[in-house]
Order: structure tokens, then sequence, then C-alpha cells
């Protein structure tokens, strides 16, 4: 994947799709920071690169997406949990729906029916 | 959960963190601080499962993982200028060279005739440290920051390089026919409209440009390598077939302009 297009295109596509996959982890529970990461680890199409997913967590707090807290571990020092705010919330209700019609969208689209590349 | 590190190691994460910050400083839309605690406390808890104190190798499969400081941080954040700041601190090298070298070209455009000189030789050296350390192919941005010096020197050596045979011939025969003794300044050929004169040198000049520059093609065919090192990157492909058919179309109009001089020296 050497050429420049490709690797623009391929990033910013990852980009996107990796901040929806990050709202998703914390959909539920808030969690651990690290174990963000490791969740996300199996992905290994989206997660080139772990660090990168901190600055997708800073980013998301900074917009309110998200907030952290901290809370004592027994193993250590304090763990910075992140919890989805209730924009993040409305937020990822919105992205969601956007992802279904987006990818329903595109596998109907004229010449992507039945025709894996 | 504390690890222990090896001198190395500790450096290490150090750099790593030091050179993720910069660039997160650059971006408006995160909290440096924030992520560079993070990935600290990301890369402890790696390495706590580990036997103390953590080498230099243990570190680098985490930071790996992590990836490199210009992956963590997407550049599409970042101003112009910031990004050119980031570069020339941080490198990557042969950017830091390439932005170096048209820097260094453009100061000595503003200083006196000498800078100007020593302007474009620092810049021509930087730009060939900078193809050096660089990967191929070079992207077009970085070919705007190191060709101009590049460029500059390759003509002047092409320029004296190809061209001083027939400038010192073309001028020793114009000096002869003006010496008003010699045996060319008597000949009926040159005291016509000046058309045998420059015929003459003209002929004389091309000859010599074509005895050298065969001379060239020659040395270029048997060590190619010659040729491409010292006109890199231009000369990447030389193969030197097609200065051959250059060459072989200067002898054919020497060697017209030579038989045209001849029967007009005749017929005089």
């Amino acid at each position: 994947m050497n050429d420049p297009f490709l690797t623009n295109w391929v990033t910013q596509l990852r980009k996107g799709i990796l901040e929806f996959c990050v709202l998703k982890v914390l959909e539920d529970a808030s969690v651990y920071g690290y174990d963000i990461v490791r969740q996300l680890r199996t992905l290994d199409v989206l997660v080139i690169s772990e660090g990168t997913i901190y600055p997708i967590l800073s980013r998301l707090r900074k917009e309110g997406l998200v907030k952290t807290y901290l809370e004592e571990s027994p193993e250590g020092p304090a763990r910075k949990y992140y919890q989805l705010t209730s924009r993040g919330k409305d937020m990822l209700g919105e992205m969601g729906r956007v992802w279904t019609s987006m990818t329903q969208g595109v596998e109907n689209a004229p010449g992507m029916k039945g025709k894996p590349s | 959960m504390t690890v222990e590190y090896s001198d190395s190691a500790k450096t290490r994460v150090k750099e790593y963190l030091l050179a993720v910050r910069d660039r997160l400083k650059a971006s408006e839309s995160v909290d440096a601080q924030e992520v560079v605690n993070d990935l600290r406390e990301h890369i402890e808890r790696e390495l706590s499962g580990l036997s103390q104190p953590v080498s230099e190798a243990d570190v680098n499969a985490v930071l790996d993982r992590l990836g490199p400081p210009e992956q963590v941080v997407d550049e599409g954040d970042m101003s112009w200028w910031r990004k050119m700041i980031l570069r020339l601190r941080r490198g990557p090298e042969d950017w830091r060279l390439a932005y170096l070298s048209l820097g260094v070209l453009i100061a000595g455009v503003f200083l006196a005739r000498a800078g100007i000189l020593l302007g474009i030789i620092a810049s021509f050296l930087l730009s060939r440290a900078a193809l050096a350390v660089g990967r191929e192919p070079d992207p077009p941005a970085k070919r705007w920051l190191i060709y101009p010096s590049l460029i500059i020197v390759y003509s002047l050596i092409a320029f004296i390089g190809l061209l001083w045979p027939a400038l010192a011939v073309g001028g020793c025969i114009g000096d002869t026919i003006g010496r008003r003794g010699s045996a060319l300044y008597k000949s009926p050929l040159f005291d016509s409209d000046g058309l045998g004169t420059v015929l003459v040198i003209l002929g004389g000049g091309g000859m010599a440009l074509a005895v050298w520059w065969a001379i060239l093609w020659r040395l270029g065919r048997r060590y190619p390598l010659l040729v491409q090192v010292l006109f890199r990157p231009f000369a990447d492909r030389w193969t030197g077939r097609l200065f051959g058919k250059v060459v072989l179309g200067v002898w054919a109009i020497t060697i017209v302009l030579i038989a045209i001089t001849v029967l007009l020296w005749i017929s005089t």
C-alpha cells in the first residue's frame, strides 16, 4: 500500500470507524483506558498502532462525548476510567444509524452487489 | 505496578514520549499531556508482567505495538507551519535536511555575492544528504525543497563539462582568424560577409564537441553508476542510449558543417 492516495484514503476511513468503535466499547459500561486498547487491539484491520486510540479518547473527551474519573486499583496507582456522557450516548446512537444506512447503502449500490473484490 | 527500567530502556521511553508530546502539542484537538500520561501508563502496564529491570528490547516491543510517534498523531490536525517546524525539530531526518537545504539557499540569495555561492554549495550538500537518507521515491513536496539547488549545480556541471571543448576550440579558431599574420586571416574565405568565419568556428567547435561527447558517451556506457551517482536523482535510469543518439546527431551536423566549409573554401 505505497500509493499516497490509497494510504490517505485508508487512514481517513480507519479514523472515522475507529472513533465509532471506541464509543461502542463504552456503550454499556465505564472502561479503563488500557482495557479499551486491549479490547480494540483484536481489530487488527482497524488498529494498526495501538497508540492512536489515546489521542482519540482525548479528542472525544474534549468534545464532551466521554468523561473520565479515577478509581483506586489494588494493583497500583488509581486508574482512569472512561464513560459516555449523555451527549456521547446521543452521538453514538446517531453514528450507529448513519453507519447502518451507509453500509446498507454501499452494499446495495450499483456495481457493489455480488462483486466481492 | 512499579516498573524498573535499564538505562537504555528508560532513555528509549523518554525519547518516545517526548516525540509524541511534541507532535501532540501541534494538534489543537487533543490534550498533549493527557495522552502522554495515558501512553506512559499503557507502557508500564505492558511491562509490569516482565522480569525486572526491563530491557530496551522489551520496551521496543511495546512501542512497536503503539506505533511510531508520527503514526500516533494525525498530521491532518496541524497547520502547515507547525508541520514544518516539527519536521525541522524532530525529523524524519530527510525532511529536516530538505527544509534546511531550501532555507540555506534562500538565505544565500539575501547575502552578498560570496554568500550566494556558499549558500548554493551548502544547500547542494544538504540536498544530497537528504537524498541519501530519504526513502525512494521522494514525495513531490520534498522535491520542491531539495531540487532547486540540485538543478543549479547540475546545470553548471553539465554546461561546463559538456561544452568546454566547443568553447575552447571555437575561441582559439576565432582568435587565429582574427590574427592579421595568420594564414586563415589571409584566406579569401574570410573576406566575405563573415559566413565562412562562422562556419569554420562552428565546424571546429562542433568537431571538438563531437569527439569529447563520444569520449563521455563511452565512459558513461562503461561506468553508468558514475553518471547515476553524479546526477542523482535525475540520472537514476541512465543507460547512455539517448546520449548516444545525441552524439551521433552532433557528429552528423559537424560533418555537414565541415563539408559546407570545405566546399565554400574550394569555390573561393
